[in-house]
């Protein structure tokens, strides 16, 4: 009954409520649709609205202006006003659910005041605003007022303020003839937007801007060029600045304003001369926030993404799997599992739990290992070369041992057969099965770990234990899988010779890998000392392929187990000798001939090498850079790496090192820390028998030859 | 070639010199504030060493400018400067305007304007050479600055955090000089010591 009542309550307000909106939409019919509002006179300027439609559809977008008509003399102000003023503003009103875009800000033009500027429009300016009404409207008409508040100033200023309103018809879109030309007036005024890659930073209260892009090169070139920065109190207004280019490389080098408090994420900026404006966004270059000295080094050489190394740690931990030592074990495990009844869920579960724990207490001793190295001052990073030497030897190692040249610890390997015997029910069992699965397949699997230990040694400890954990949970999979799901267990090939070829096989990956490292040593190092690494291999390979020949030998000779240790030996020599190869020979002996430099001109940093250099009374040039670092990259380009700076360095014998501190390598902190900073750049001069030169944040290459010559 | 780089080197240093990295003296905060020499409305010459001991703020002004009119039509301006001097401050109302801009007066003119809006300054200053403003690197109207009591510079920015002409807007702001000016008085450390100015420019002679 109640019910009843309420319902029909409803209905009586609804069918009210339906008359008053269509009563609504009466009256505003009543207004003619008017694509242009009524000029609103305001002192020194009159403002106006206009559609470019005069018919629009629901759920697209569509276009507005407000037209400003300041007095000849009087300006109105872009998004960053300059010094003073204040840039104009609109709110929006329309149907609920309505979309109104940002102003699209004309190209701005620049009124100095005494010391001071202003960026602004003169004469008849445009401010365009994208707009749309939502789908669900239900008018046949819809009325748009925009509440624009602005302040115009010729020497003086008076705000002002008007409330601009148009009504539209709904429908098929139609163009509004009479203020088509307006609205082309108004994109000819507008910038040509550009996503041409520009970064900032700031640095000594200096900010710097790079562009990269030839266009903006070509534009800089052109008189009248200036940069419109379009964050407030972010550089100061008044002053053109600096500009250089380099290549396809702007570089705009602004003084922070004395009121800077905040730093945008990014702004605009309006690039523009006489024939050409052009807007593009400019994001901030911080430094990574997260200062972890193990951070990801994969710097030379892309990043590699973190999800796609998860899936390989799966994989890798499936492909365990296969291997000669695992593969018996696993499918007799399989097949005891699979006839079992009733506890094989929490018997697999178990499993899993022992071959995970024993990946983590393995990662463990790995990253403690590490951190002891750390403290030692070892930097476990792909920037050092020691490192990639290291890792080369141990990939070359592995894929020898896959291709069959050697054997690891054979005796360890008989002991695996026996894992079966181990096999029994129970949560405790299983899982010390699983442990045990892990140490007894050691001997096949070590090569895998070997690839995972050589990733997670560059790692923060987090991602190093989550790749571990995953190559368990990879190594554990098929287990668990039969444990779920028993039927799979008949679906696992049958053990046999296809093994051994399968892990021959695996070899040639770890072969690339080898390859792609050399490549990175190579290009940290130079030819020479690239060379001398591949005799090591060599070396390296002839005493394990000789090692292999030993092991199947009952009783081999003295003589013959000393030879091992003799190329071991050779090994270790000649790695040491790579790594203290002058890297990059091309500076230092084609400099003084000519006078011609060309190609790398700087050495790779290290303490010592410094501390070498100076002890042989050499000039020393440090430059401490990173790739995140803007005011870095701007020095190089436009102060360093330039012929004139090359030429310099050439002619005073001036040994140029650069340490790259893009991963915040300790050494390079510590180094830093030395001249009391705790940030890149930072250059200092060695001149024997002086004190270090520090030099300025900001070089260009008078400073550099001024800071040079006067030694 | 080298001796003759090095020839060339005082040449050099001449051109590097002379590179765009000289800026406007700009005030530093927590460095001494500026000194000044400036004549007041009544013929007084005021030094910022004769405040030793005592606080002092500077409200650069001009009362044609709207961004003025908003602070002292709605009385916000007034009650600060009340506020502030009832506890000992010096608060400093200068005027920059070079003869013949917008704001600038005479002293009797400036007297009145201080009476006719209620105005609680202690001393009106005439600097119409613009020799303070730029060396406080003033740039619009209102600008304020706060010196404590050991002459070190506290506070440089706007007056609060809405840069309009709209006097509604006052009680919605943050109001950025008044929280450091308090701050400063209560011997705490300024959250904000450096906020964007807003206002008209300064009409400084060219």
């Amino acid at each position: 009954m109640m019910e009843t009542y309420v319902r029909s309550l409803g209905l009586y307000l609804l069918v009210t409520l339906s008359a008053l909106v269509v009563l609504g939409a009466n009256t505003t019919a009543m207004a003619a649709p008017q694509s242009q509002s009524e000029w609103v006179q305001q002192p020194h300027l009159e403002a106006r609205l206009l559609s470019e439609f005069s018919t629009i559809s629901r759920g697209h977008l569509y276009t507005l202006a407000v037209q400003l008509e300041p007095e000849a003399g009087w300006h109105t102000y872009w998004m960053n006003p300059g010094d003073s003023g204040l840039a104009t503003q609109i709110q929006w009103q329309g149907p609920e659910g309505s979309y109104f875009d940002a102003i699209q800000w004309p190209i701005a033009e620049k009124f100095n005041i005494g010391p001071l500027s202003n960026y602004g429009f003169e004469g008849t300016t445009y401010l365009l605003t994208d707009f749309s009404i939502p789908q669900n409207y239900e008018g046949s008409e819809v009325t748009l007022t925009a509440q624009v508040d602005w302040l115009v100033c010729e020497e003086i200023c008076i705000p002002g303020s008007a409330e601009l309103s148009v009504t539209l018809a709904i429908g098929m879109p139609n163009p509004a003839s009479e203020n088509t030309a307006h609205f082309s007036t108004a994109r000819a005024q507008l910038p040509e937007l550009v996503a041409w890659p520009a970064q900032f930073d700031i640095q000594d209260r200096q900010v710097t801007i790079v562009v990269k892009s030839a266009d903006a090169v070509a534009m800089a070139s052109e008189a009248g060029f200036y940069g419109f920065v379009g964050a407030t109190e972010l550089v100061e207004h008044a002053e053109t600045g600096q500009i250089d280019t380099a290549d396809d490389m702007l570089v705009l080098r602004r003084t922070l304003n004395t009121y800077n408090s905040e730093t945008p994420d990014s702004f605009a900026l309006q690039l523009t001369h006489p024939n050409r404006s052009v807007e593009l966004r400019v994001s901030s270059a911080q430094q990574p926030e997260a200062v972890d000295a193990a951070a990801p080094a994969a710097a030379s050489t892309g990043d590699v993404s973190f999800g796609l190394v998860l899936i390989f740690a799966f994989l890798g931990g499936l492909i365990l799997n296969l291997m000669p030592c695992v593969f018996p074990v696993l499918s007799l495990k399989a097949m005891a599992v699979a006839n079992s009844h009733g506890n094989e869920k929490r018997e697999a579960l178990w499993y899993t739990a022992g071959v995970v724990v024993t990946f983590l207490v393995f990662a463990g001793l790995l990253l403690a290992l590490r951190a002891a190295g750390q403290a030692l001052g070892w930097g476990f990073q792909l920037q050092n070369p020691w490192l990639i030497a290291a890792l080369v030897f141990l990939f070359v190692a592995i894929g020898l041992n896959l291709s069959g040249v050697f054997q690891m610890a054979t005796r360890l390997m008989s002991v695996g057969q026996g894992i079966d015997t181990h096999t029994g029910a129970g949560a405790k069992k299983s899982f010390a099965t699983g442990i045990l699965a892990v140490i007894v397949a050691s001997p096949c699997t070590a090569p895998f770990m070997g690839v995972a230990l050589g990733y997670a040694i560059t790692q923060p400890p987090a991602i190093a234990l989550l790749v571990f954990a995953v190559l368990g949970l990879g190594l554990a999979a098929p287990f668990l899988l039969i444990g779920f799901i028993p039927a799979i267990a008949r679906l696992l090939p049958k053990p046999g010779a296809w093994m051994d070829t399968f892990k021959q096989w695996m070899a040639f990956p770890m072969y690339l890998t080898t390859v792609w490292l050399l490549w990175v040593f190579g290009r940290q190092t130079g030819i020479d000392a690239l060379t001398l690494l591949l005799i090591a291999l060599v070396f390296l390979a002839t005493a394990l392929w000789w090692l292999g020949k030993l092991q199947l030998r009952s009783q081999p000779g003295l003589f013959s187990r000393i030879l091992v240790w003799v190329f071991l030996l050779l090994t270790a020599l000649t790695y040491y000798s790579a790594l203290n190869m002058p890297s990059q020979p091309t500076a230092s002996s084609n400099g003084t001939e000519n006078g011609q430099v060309s190609g790398q001109n700087w050495q790779p940093w290290s303490a010592d090498k410094l501390a070498e250099l100076r002890a042989n009374n050499e000039t020393v040039f440090v430059n401490m850079t990173a790739d995140w670092c803007i005011t870095c990259l701007a020095n190089e380009r436009v102060a360093l790496n330039v012929d004139a700076t090359r030429t310099l360095f050439a002619e005073n014998d001036i040994v140029y090192l650069k340490g790259d501190w893009t991963r915040q390598d300790p050494a390079i902190t510590e180094y830093l820390a030395q001249y009391g900073r705790n940030g890149v750049p930072l250059y200092v001069l060695y001149v024997p028998g002086e004190a270090p030169k520090v030099l300025p944040q900001i070089l260009t290459p008078a400073i550099v030859r001024e800071q040079v010559l006067s030694q | 070639m080298k001796i003759l780089l090095r020839l060339l080197a005082p040449v050099l240093f001449v051109c590097a010199s002379v590179l765009p990295f000289a800026t406007q003296a700009a005030p530093e905060i927590g460095k001494p504030a500026p000194n000044f020499s400036v004549v007041d409305t009544q013929g007084t010459t005021h030094s910022l060493a004769d405040f030793a001991g005592k606080a002092v703020v500077l409200e650069w002004t001009n009362h044609d400018c709207p961004f003025v009119i908003k602070h002292y039509g709605s009385g916000n301006m007034q009650s600060l400067q009340t506020e502030m001097t009832e506890q000992g401050v010096v608060w400093l109302s200068v005027i920059s305007s070079a003869p013949g801009t917008q704001g600038h007066v005479s002293p009797a003119y400036a007297d009145e304007l201080t009476a006719n809006r209620n105005a609680k300054p202690t001393a009106v200053l005439l600097d119409e050479s613009g020799e303070m403003g730029r060396a406080y690197d003033a740039r619009v109207t209102p600008h304020m600055y706060v010196i404590s009591s050991d002459g070190i510079l506290r506070y440089a920015g706007g007056i609060d955090s809405i840069p309009s002409a709209n006097p509604a807007d006052i009680p919605r702001a943050e109001p950025y000089f008044a929280n450091a000016a308090r701050a400063v008085l209560a011997g705490d450390n300024v959250e904000r010591p450096i906020t964007r100015p807003y206002g008209c420019t300064v009409k400084y002679a060219d």
